[in-house]
C-alpha cells in the first residue's frame, strides 16, 4: 500500500514540471504536451484520493478528465495547424499578428 | 529546504520491504524521467515519445492504485489515440529548426517563470507531506474496486449528466477541429507566408 502523501507528492512534481514547460517553452506543440502533463498529474492526484478514501468519486472524475484532455488536444492541435498554415511557424513568439 | 523535508519524510515513512512501494517508485521515477524529457527535448518528436513514456508509466501507477479500468483507458486513449494525433501533427507541421533552449533568450521572463514554478512546487510538496501517511487510508477495499463494472455503475447512475455533457463536448471539439483547419475557399487570400 502506498501512502497518500507520496502519491500527491509525485503528482505535484509532475504538475510543476508541466507548468515549467508551459512557461518556458516557445514551441506551441511542446506547450500543448506540457498541458497534457499537467492534466495527467491532476488525474494521478484524483486516483490517489480515490484510493485513500475508498470510494470511486475520484476515479470517475479522472475518467471525465481523460475525455476532456482528448477534446483539448484535438482543438489545440487544430489551432496549431491553422497557425502554421497561415504564418509558417509553430513558435509562440513569432506569432505577432496582433502587435502590428 | 523542500528536498530535505521530502527526504526525511521518505526515510521515515517508506517501507522498502513492500513490493507495491517499489513498483510505485519505479513507475513514478519513469514518469518523472519522461516528464523532464518532454520539457527539455528540442525536437518535438523526441518530446512526444518521452510523453508516451510518462503516460504509460502513469497507467502503471493507476494499476498500483487499484484503478484497473482507468489504467486501460489511459493506455488506449492517452498513450494511444491522443499521442498518435500529436505525432501526426508534429510530423506534418514542424520541419523547422529546433528552438534554442537555455537562458540565452528571454532570460528575465524564463527566470521569473521558473522561480514562480519553484515556489508553487515548494508549497505543494509541503502541503502534501504534511498530510502524513495513511491518514484516512482504508486498508480493505472491495474486490471490484475500480474495475469496469463498479466504475460503469457509478458513471451511469450518479454522474450521468456530466457523462452526457462530456459526450456533447467531444462532438463540439470534433466539429471545431474540422472548422478551424478547413482551408479557406478559393478567391480569398492564402497565407502570405
Amino acid at each position: 500500500m502506498v501512502p497518500t502523501s507520496q502519491v500527491l507528492g509525485l503528482a505535484a512534481l509532475l504538475f510543476c514540471i508541466g507548468l515549467a514547460g508551459v512557461i518556458v517553452r516557445r514551441n506551441l506543440l511542446i506547450v500543448l504536451m506540457s498541458v497534457e502533463l499537467m492534466l495527467n498529474a491532476a488525474n494521478l492526484a484524483l486516483v490517489g484520493f480515490a484510493r485513500a478514501r475508498g470510494d470511486l468519486e475520484g476515479q470517475g472524475l479522472a475518467f471525465l478528465i481523460v475525455a476532456l484532455a482528448a477534446a483539448e488536444a484535438a482543438v489545440g492541435l487544430a489551432i496549431v495547424v491553422s497557425v502554421f498554415r497561415s504564418r509558417r511557424t509553430v513558435y509562440a513568439d513569432e506569432v505577432t499578428l496582433l502587435r502590428r | 529546504m523542500s528536498s530535505a523535508l521530502m527526504s526525511s519524510a521518505l526515510m521515515s515513512s517508506v517501507l522498502w520491504s513492500n513490493p507495491v512501494q517499489w513498483a510505485f517508485w519505479l513507475l513514478g521515477g519513469l514518469a518523472l524521467l519522461g516528464a523532464l524529457g518532454t520539457v527539455t527535448r528540442r525536437s518535438p518528436v523526441q518530446a512526444a515519445l518521452f510523453l508516451v513514456l510518462t503516460l504509460v508509466a502513469t497507467g502503471g501507477l493507476f494499476l498500483v492504485l487499484h484503478a484497473s479500468f482507468l489504467a486501460a483507458m489511459q493506455v488506449l486513449v492517452y498513450a494511444g489515440a491522443v499521442m498518435v494525433l500529436f505525432l501526426f501533427v508534429v510530423m506534418s507541421v514542424s520541419h523547422t529548426e529546433g528552438e534554442t533552449l537555455g537562458l540565452a533568450q528571454g532570460t528575465l521572463g524564463k527566470l521569473i517563470g521558473l522561480a514562480a514554478v519553484g515556489v508553487l512546487g515548494h508549497q505543494l510538496l509541503r502541503v502534501c507531506l504534511r498530510l502524513g501517511d495513511g491518514r484516512s487510508l482504508r486498508a480493505a477495499l472491495p474486490g471490484d474496486f475500480g474495475d469496469v463494472r463498479s466504475l460503469g455503475r457509478w458513471i451511469f447512475s450518479r454522474y450521468l449528466l456530466p457523462f452526457e455533457a462530456i459526450s456533447v463536448l467531444l462532438l463540439v471539439a470534433i466539429v471545431a477541429a474540422v472548422a478551424i483547419t478547413r482551408r479557406p475557399p478559393r478567391g480569398r487570400a492564402e497565407g502570405e507566408g
